[in-house]
């Protein structure tokens, strides 16, 4: 966790604007009643669609966006985030937008399932590749810190227990058991 | 100047309501002496004011890390591991508590009743012999007035109350203490333990030794403490009193005696010293809330307000016999400061072992006591060090292998990936007189008193000793058959290691220290320091045990003295 703490808090980029999708997208979200402090709700529908397809549903929990992980990130990147931080994943998201619109002429939101799987493996592909540390690496760190810190990820995607009780130095393990929530 | 009378005169008045000045109470207490303590701090009564003992990861608004306004407000205390947004309210802000740092010194601080034992790391481990003779055998400090004969059956007597869980190894390196049962090493932890041993002929590896209930005695029974659930949810407060905290433990211990005053939000401005009677006779406090003056009077005075405050309140109290602060006629108060090096540290994978994991939450690590200069000096430093490692499995977050985006990433993170290690150090530092701290002339706080200027760094010594650990600790790991083996250098400030020590340190010579060997300032007997700052050298362990064992000490030669009538 360290190592990701330490990328979110040295990011630096400036300039930036709100994000600006089309309004029709904004019915696809309306189960979503979070009150925005930080992001549009149009981008917080953008994020959720990242989100699911970076950690989608299977079949013991729920998919990252399907909880919502983008009102977590809304208030995080509101409170935790540095200005420069801030700037950096607004403007990266609107870039991220553009790319899409340039490659397939239509908005994330709007791909086929297989389509935004493929466009984020690209995407991932050159966040790593890249030099300087990049928006999208951020988002994915956020993406996954505030799934497996939510309630569905601590109980579903993990094995969360409260209360151990004790210390088992030797714990039986089999192929495909899942973790611990807290170390 | 006040009038006595019965509501503000006491047999004893201890300042500071932490480790050591809540076992100061405790002690006093029990043996018949009306005691006052006093906290600057608000008060923080256990489990009730414990608020975030049972959350959730998820209950947190941001999950338990902390916001841009935390940092903004807190610079420092925000380096502090322990510090975050399930913890930040025992620490203080340090916006509201300035001090200077003529060099970077993180001072962290927890300013309530129960001080830092809330919020401390817990592990504790007795000095050797040696630890007590090396600074002077090696030449780089002053002879300690005791050794470890004088402190062994105060470390037993402190143990069993506090309950420490550890394994009797049995070593002249790191003495047994009473022990509860100890808590075991993963697969893993202990293959490697036997790999290291079986290297190094002269070093050994042990599983840590904590101030946490394995399995209770009725004397942790009767304090209302129970059996740690190994939540690792420590720095919160403990709602089972499993972990030793002065809320849980000494501070209720020493009201049922019915002797104790506990005056929370009481900020000491100075020791009133009396020139007729050439002794101190009390202190003056100042309310931390109404910046009301008061005064209360004693026959003898604990100081146990953390190193550093132990310091300025000292240097604070000047008077007419005492012009550069209480006891201070050789000019060395405030120096000698010291601390621990903590700035090495290692990771490594090690392959292997796919079918063990751990179950639960283990409240300690794996320790080695100090191998280096042991019995003479046998390296290009003084001092020494131990070392500390864990080894466990990580998962989301972690990087994994192939996909990257999608069911199977997901799959991946929440199972964990295979062995990781971690190595760190804890090591001496050698008290220097340039090391110091001191009163400003100019800067006050909100309470009118001067602010710290704290003056400690790192010297050639202290690179020297994290170079060998960082050299030994990987041909360790090595030899433990890791892999992907990285060494590094956080180069944190001194100060953040928490274990900041001296300024008022003991001594047989009173024109080089500034208390004798019952922790007595020289020049003004009734006064007593047995907090960090009495310290003469640093050793190599984690300090709050020896801190507990040398306070019960004095408390109880303190107690005998006022019977006999020699204070």
């Amino acid at each position: 966790m360290m190592k990701r703490r330490k990328t979110l808090k040295t990011l630096s980029f400036a300039t930036a604007s709100g994000l600006i999708l089309p309004s029709f997208l904004f019915t696809a979200c309306q189960s979503n009643t979070f009150q925005a402090i930080f992001f549009t709700q149009e981008t917080l529908h953008l994020i959720n669609d990242i989100a699911e397809t970076i950690l989608p549903t299977t079949a013991d929990s729920k998919g990252a966006g399907s909880i919502n992980v983008a009102n977590f990130i809304d208030i995080y990147a509101k409170e935790c985030f540095s200005l420069e931080e801030q700037n950096k994943l607004k403007t990266g998201l609107i870039v991220f937008e553009e790319n899409c619109q340039q490659k397939h002429g239509q908005s994330f939101i709007t791909l086929a399932p297989l389509e935004k799987h493929n466009y984020l493996v690209e995407m991932d592909d050159s966040a790593m590749n890249s030099t300087n540390p990049h928006y999208f690496s951020t988002l994915k760190e956020l993406v996954i810190f505030s799934y497996f810190t939510s309630k569905e990820g601590t109980e579903s995607a993990l094995r969360y227990v409260p209360i151990p009780g004790k210390y088992d130095g030797d714990y039986p393990f089999e192929k495909g058991d899942k973790a611990w929530a807290l170390a | 100047m006040i009038e006595k009378n019965d509501s503000n005169t006491f047999d004893a008045i201890v300042i500071g309501s932490g480790i050591s000045g809540s076992w100061a109470a405790k002690e006093l207490c029990e043996k018949g002496l009306r005691t006052l303590i006093l906290e600057r701090g608000r008060n923080v009564n256990h489990i009730s004011d414990y608020p975030t003992a049972s959350s959730n990861p998820w209950d947190f608004p941001h999950r338990g890390k902390e916001t841009l306004k935390m940092r903004e407000e807190n610079p420092v205390v925000s380096k502090c591991y322990a510090f975050e947004e399930a913890t930040e309210h025992f620490f203080v802000k340090d916006t509201e508590h300035p001090y200077i740092q003529e060099k970077p010194f993180d001072w962290v601080r927890g300013y309530q009743v129960g001080g830092k034992s809330l919020i401390w790391a817990r592990q504790t481990q007795r000095w050797s012999k040696f630890e007590f003779e090396k600074p002077a055998r090696d030449g780089y400090g002053i002879e300690w007035p005791i050794g470890y004969e004088d402190l062994e059956e105060w470390y037993s007597y402190v143990e069993e109350f506090v309950g420490i869980s550890g394994h009797k190894d049995g070593l002249e390196t790191l003495p047994d203490s009473e022990f509860l049962p100890p808590w075991e090493m993963n697969v893993v932890e202990k293959e490697m333990a036997t790999q290291i041993m079986e290297r190094y002929q002269d070093r050994h590896v042990i599983i840590g030794r904590c101030a946490h209930l394995t399995d209770p005695n009725e004397i942790h029974k009767a304090q209302g403490r129970g059996k740690c659930q190994a939540r690792n949810l420590c720095y919160r407060g403990c709602p089972y009193g499993a972990y030793f905290s002065a809320n849980a433990s000494t501070l209720p211990h020493a009201e049922k005696t019915g002797n104790l005053q506990l005056q929370s939000n009481a900020v000491v401005h100075s020791i009133i010293y009396d020139e007729e009677q050439q002794k101190a006779i009390g202190v003056k406090v100042v309310d931390r809330l109404t910046n009301e003056v008061r005064y209360y009077f004693s026959k003898i005075i604990f100081i146990n307000a953390s190193t550093i405050n132990t310091n300025l309140i000292l240097l604070h109290s000047k008077s007419e016999r005492f012009p550069n602060g209480l006891g201070n006629d050789n000019g060395l108060l405030g120096k000698y400061l010291s601390f621990h090096n903590y700035r090495g540290s290692l990771t490594a994978t090690r392959p292997g072992h796919l079918n063990s994991y751990y179950f639960g939450r283990r409240p300690t690590s794996i320790m080695m006591p100090n191998f280096r200069n042991v019995r003479q000096q046998d390296t290009n430093f003084n001092g020494g060090y131990m070392s500390f490692y864990t080894a466990s499995r990580s998962s989301w977050n972690r990087t994994v292998e192939g996909d990257q985006i999608g069911a199977s990433f997901k799959e991946k993170l929440s199972q964990p990936g295979g062995w990781s290690v971690y190595m760190m150090m804890q090591g001496e530092t050698i008290p220097k007189e340039k090391n110091h701290v001191r009163l400003s002339e100019k800067a006050t706080d909100s309470w009118g008193i001067p602010q710290a200027i704290i003056s400690v760094d790192y010297d050639e010594n202290d690179e020297k000793l994290l170079a060998d650990f960082l050299k030994e600790g990987a041909a360790m790991l090595e030899a433990a058959a890791c892999e992907n083996i990285k060494v590094s250098d956080n180069y944190q400030a001194p100060g953040l290691d928490i274990h900041e020590m001296g300024g008022v340190r003991m001594g047989k010579n009173p024109n080089t220290s500034l208390l004798n060997e019952w922790n007595q300032l020289h020049t003004c007997q009734n006064v007593f320091v047995t907090d960090g700052a009495c310290m003469t050298s640093t050793g190599v362990q984690n300090p709050s045990l020896t801190y507990m064992a040398l306070t019960a000490r004095a408390a109880d030669f303190a107690a005998k003295e006022i019977k006999a009538g020699r204070l």
